[in-house]
């Protein structure tokens, strides 16, 4: 049997993080659809623009039927993102990608219609900011 | 080279530093090799058998094992290099002077994977030689270089130790560890690096590398 040549992204909050693997672009593809299927799995939601993200985060808390067992990292995610798009600080950034990581492990644990809209914004945002990131640099993916 | 020891956490580090010192005849007047099971164990006794040098071997993978802290306090040496192997306690710290090199400028770059974040954020590679305090990477510098881009993309196994032992060359040849100065900036600290970065740092490193 042939096996199928194909990186995965593996990634779910459970394996470590030092010492990866250098896989070449095929890894970041591979990061790419994992996340855009991570976003259509949340549904056909919108962006909280940026402007409201402070608040969002700030009345997270006021309703108690949309805490669930991922609100935590999920207001986090949205805190780092936030704290990056602010000041271009690439460790916000990468602590967003570990977040969002735990958060695309558990979608389906995700209940109230708020968390979701706020991890789709959270994933939206990341993959937006990652691909500038190899825009600014010059790579092609594709 | 008198007066200074090495701790020695079997590895690829650990054999950078002895293959550098002994190729330019400073050999350090003692080491202590932990036998943390890594292949590198053998290679290292071999080392100091073959170039004369003083050695003690612990069966243990503990930087801070309390018969390292023992066998580190009875020796005379004023100084120590540091290998790796984890973060030492500040007992140990506090017994000598342990010379670490850390794969990034300081104090702009404290933490983990400071390689990637240079390579994002400056497009450079460098290594700053410091004497080590109980707070992570934040002791009196020695030495700080920027290096060349690197013409692998191996950073982990190659370049890494590579440029910290050419570091570790230069100031023991120059005897610069006896001269420190006092951090003054604060700095950032970093942390592991997520692989989607760190690939982003290698594909622009690359195509540099291609050009």
């Amino acid at each position: 049997m042939v096996q199928k040549n194909t990186i995965e992204y593996g990634y779910d909050g459970k394996k470590p993080y030092n010492f990866s693997r250098y896989k070449g672009k095929e890894f970041l593809l591979e990061y790419e659809k994992s996340r855009k299927e991570a976003i259509s799995k949340l549904g056909n939601l919108e962006i909280i623009e940026e402007n409201w993200l402070n608040e969002v985060i700030l009345k997270y808390y006021e309703t108690k039927k949309e805490i669930d067992n991922l609100s935590g990292n999920i207001v986090l995610s949205l805190q780092f993102i936030q704290n990056y798009l602010k000041t271009k600080d690439i460790r916000y950034l990468n602590a967003c990608l570990k977040a969002n990581d735990l958060i695309c492990g558990s979608l389906d644990k995700i209940n109230s219609k708020m968390s979701r809209k706020c991890a789709f914004t959270s994933i939206s945002l990341e993959l937006k900011e990652v691909k500038e990131l190899y825009k600014k640099r010059g790579i092609k993916i594709e | 080279m008198n007066n200074i020891g090495i701790l020695l956490y079997p590895g690829t580090r650990a054999m950078f530093y002895m293959q550098e010192l002994v190729n330019n005849k400073l050999n350090p007047s003692y080491a202590l090799i932990l036998d943390n099971k890594n292949n590198h164990f053998k290679d290292l006794i071999k080392i100091c058998k073959n170039n004369e040098i003083e050695y003690e071997t612990l069966k243990t993978s503990n930087i801070n094992d309390i018969e390292v802290v023992e066998k580190i306090r009875k020796r005379e040496e004023n100084y120590f290099i540091f290998s790796g192997g984890g973060i030492l306690s500040k007992e140990i710290v506090n017994i000598k002077k342990f010379i670490h090199i850390h794969p990034g400028i300081l104090p702009e770059y404290k933490g983990s994977t400071c390689f990637y974040y240079s390579l994002l954020n400056d497009k450079n590679i460098g290594a700053s030689a410091f004497i080590m305090k109980p707070e992570i990477d934040s002791g009196e510098i020695i030495a700080k270089k920027v290096f060349p881009l690197p013409k692998t993309m191996d950073l982990d196994n190659y370049y890494d130790p590579f440029i910290r032992s050419r570091l570790l060359l230069e100031i023991i040849k120059n005897r610069s560890y006896v001269k420190t100065r006092l951090q003054t900036k604060k700095g950032k600290d970093y942390y592991i690096i997520h692989p989607v970065l760190k690939h982003i740092a290698l594909l622009d490193l690359e195509k540099e590398i291609k050009n």
